[in-house]
């Protein structure tokens, strides 16, 4: 395929010609995301005369055909075993594949895997997922479409409903296109809201020329994007467990967008899981969450965790006055007056504060419990989040933060 | 020595290898390259493509450029990008307050009912123009280093109209017209990895994963920056600094830290870690920079720390 090229190669045989593309070739069947054009570059690489230093060659080709750090991680492997073929059983595929969508049971470690994408796409990914709630992150279209059906079949079922391991997937998968799409919204009005005090004298000049000159209309500066500052802090204790996970997955979505983001996670005490949820990889993410995470499950105590939030970080996420999203079901264990002190001690540092409770969603349910109860004058809105419109539901009041 | 007079056998010509040869230029500018490192810069000068760098914060993205620049006696010209940085910060914009005042002074020494004797040319010519880091990069006499820095934190409109430039290397002036490059600068990106980059500037650059170095050259980089240590205190310096990357800090000590440390302790006239251990926990915020890390490392992780290096 190559030799129809006009490639400065003159030094080289056809037959290593070959062989140089046929590597590029396993590259891609692997995933990378190389094209004809690094096939030539690699023949022209290869001219330039370091095939005999075997370690020179590695590294020019490594760094002309990796494009990221997955690639780069993964290429010394692949090279091993097209240029000095071993008997051992490796994963490389000699075949193009087929985008597989097998699952393994979810835990916090397989997390990369829930979001249906190849690492390969996962760049290419946030751009094509446009507007539609549940537009592709997968493709082959049968996955995209049974999710479709699926959002429309459990939107309203309540998360502890769900059994069925596969149900759980899909709906980790939801939750996290939900939290891609309001984080979506969010960006896109900081890129839309203009105005600001700053005068854009070039533009000011520019849009004088048809008046001869004379400014008549001014142009402004765009404003630096304000982010809305969010603090969530979660009740991850027993009561919350079919919900916690969820949640996580969508603090982890919005956190990718809202680098303000604070998240701080409760069960008998108060755990900062904020620079974790910022984890720029995925798997580092969940390696992390896992080790915060192995004492979680326990009792519950509202009162004093916020208390605590307000005593030992107070003074640094308070000072922007964000807004205060909680997400718990109000069963404290502790005296109600603890978290209505905290409350009180919190409000005025608050642009809003929020309450979503999962129990709320179920029939019959009043916020009875005395906690509860008390806590409801300190609130700006109490809500539900116990499936996927609710969830849904939360985008104007994101917005609104 | 003459190819005629020796021939070399086969068609391999012989000559002196640059990947050494640049290795060699970069140490004697104070930047210790490993042989990977020093064979992408190689190639991509050979190629003539950008070069994207990645890595943590604190493994020398930034400084490659500048020992390049240095080995190459050229210009460094760097472009740090930041959230909403545009084409007017970044490539050119008319000094606009020079040509109004140009045009009034004009206005005021033209005769009464005569036209003012300034042509539309002369108000957008070059001497208005201001040049930004990429223009200044292409119209160099001699081809410069581009350092675009931080390129994850740009925008992605942004980052679309680096890869025209970076294509074509030419920058077009609606006013002006397009100005070609005259020279074609050694371009070099870095990313901290806070943005996923499009593949499309992915695929027109080379890529190299810069690592933390080994412990052998990170001794080597400690001795070459930090004149007088001794290799004894280099090397517990440097193997202090690694244990400390192993642990899960917010912020992982980089190459300057350790420098940092280095120069600290030697400006104590410290010889050994394990003589003062005081010392050590005092001088630890060269090292540490968060709260919460200096909370993670306590004064018995230092001291054990400090044991298994001594």
């Amino acid at each position: 395929m190559l030799t129809g090229y006009t490639i400065p190669c003159d030094g080289l045989e056809l037959r290593l010609v070959e062989r140089l593309a046929g590597f590029a070739r396993t590259l891609r069947n692997n995933g990378f995301c190389g094209g004809l054009a690094e096939s030539i570059d690699i023949a022209r690489v290869a001219a330039l005369g370091h095939l005999t230093d075997p370690r020179i060659m590695r590294w020019q080709l490594r760094s002309l055909l990796c494009s990221n750090r997955l690639e780069w991680r993964s290429f010394d492997e692949l090279y091993d075993h097209y240029w000095f073929a071993t008997r051992r059983r490796t994963r490389i595929r000699e075949t193009a594949r087929a985008t597989s969508s097998t699952r393994r049971p979810l835990q916090i470690r397989d997390w990369p895997a829930a979001g249906a994408t190849q690492p390969a796409q996962a760049a290419t990914n946030d751009v094509r997922l446009d507007s539609l709630p549940l537009g592709p992150g997968n493709r082959d279209g049968e996955t995209v479409r049974s999710l479709a059906s699926f959002f429309e079949s459990a939107g309203e079922r309540d998360f502890r409903s769900f059994r069925d391991a596969r149900d759980q997937r899909a709906l980790e998968q939801l939750v996290d296109r939900i939290a891609r799409k309001i984080r979506r919204r969010l960006l896109g009005r900081l890129k839309r809201h203009r105005g600001g005090p700053l005068l854009d004298f070039a533009t000011t000049i520019r849009n004088a020329l048809p008046t001869g000159g004379e400014s008549v209309r001014l142009a402004w500066r765009r404003r630096k994007p304000r982010q809305p500052k969010l603090v969530l802090v979660m009740d991850v204790s027993a009561s919350m467990n079919p919900y916690s996970m969820l949640m996580l997955r969508f603090a982890r979505g919005l956190c990718s967008a809202l680098t303000q983001m604070r998240v701080f996670a409760f069960h008998t005490r108060l755990v900062n899981l904020t620079a974790t949820l910022h984890e720029s990889s995925d798997q580092r993410m969940a390696a992390r969450l896992e080790a915060i995470s192995a004492g979680w499950s326990g009792g519950t105590r509202i009162g004093p965790a916020l208390t605590e939030l307000v005593e030992r970080h107070g003074k640094d996420i308070f000072r922007s006055k964000p807004s205060l999203i909680v997400v718990s079901d109000g069963l404290d264990t502790t005296e109600p007056e603890i978290l209505v002190n905290a409350l009180r001690r919190m409000k005025p540092h608050c642009r809003r504060v929020y309450w979503l409770n999962p129990l709320l969603g179920r029939e019959g349910y009043e916020p009875k419990a005395r906690g509860m109860y008390c806590a409801l004058p300190y609130l700006d809105a109490f809500l539900p989040a116990h499936n996927l419109k609710s969830l849904l539901a939360l985008e104007p009041l994101l917005l609104r933060c | 020595m003459q190819p005629t007079a020796s021939p070399v056998p086969g068609n391999v010509i012989f000559m002196p290898n640059p990947v050494q040869a640049l290795r060699a230029a970069l140490e004697s500018h104070g930047y210790i390259a490993d042989g990977s490192l020093a064979c992408t810069l190689a190639l991509a000068e050979q190629l003539k493509r950008p070069l994207l760098l990645e890595g943590e914060a604190g493994v020398g993205k930034t400084e490659v450029a500048k020992a390049l620049a240095a080995v190459r006696t050229c210009e460094l010209v760097r472009l740090q990008c930041y959230e909403g940085l545009d084409v007017h910060s970044a490539v050119y914009d008319w000094n606009y307050q020079r040509q109004l005042l140009s045009i009034r002074v004009a206005e005021a020494n033209a005769p009464r009912d005569a036209a003012p004797a300034i042509a539309e040319d002369d108000i957008f010519s070059e001497g208005y123009l201001l040049q930004r880091p990429l223009l200044r990069a292409l119209t160099q006499a001699v081809a410069p280093v581009l350092l675009i820095d931080e390129i994850d934190r740009a925008d992605e409109e942004f980052e679309a109209y680096l890869l025209e430039i970076l294509s074509d290397f030419q920058v077009s002036i609606p006013e002006l017209g397009t100005i070609k490059a005259t020279t074609v600068p050694f371009v070099i990106l870095t990313s901290n990895g806070t943005r996923e980059l499009s593949d499309a500037l992915r695929r027109r650059c080379l890529y190299h994963y810069v690592e933390f170095p080994s412990h052998e050259r990170e001794v080597q980089i400690v001795l070459c920056r930090v004149p007088g240590i001794g290799r004894i205190l280099a090397g517990q310096v440097v193997s202090f600094v690694q244990e400390l990357r192993q642990i899960e800090l917010r912020k992982k000590p980089g190459i300057a830290e350790t420098l940092d440390w280095a120069a600290a302790l030697l400006g104590f006239k410290t010889e050994k870690l394990a003589n003062e251990p005081e010392l050590v926990l005092e001088t630890l915020s060269c090292l540490i920079k968060t709260r919460e890390d200096r909370f993670e490392v306590t004064p018995d992780l230092v001291q054990r720390l400090v044991a298994r290096v001594a």
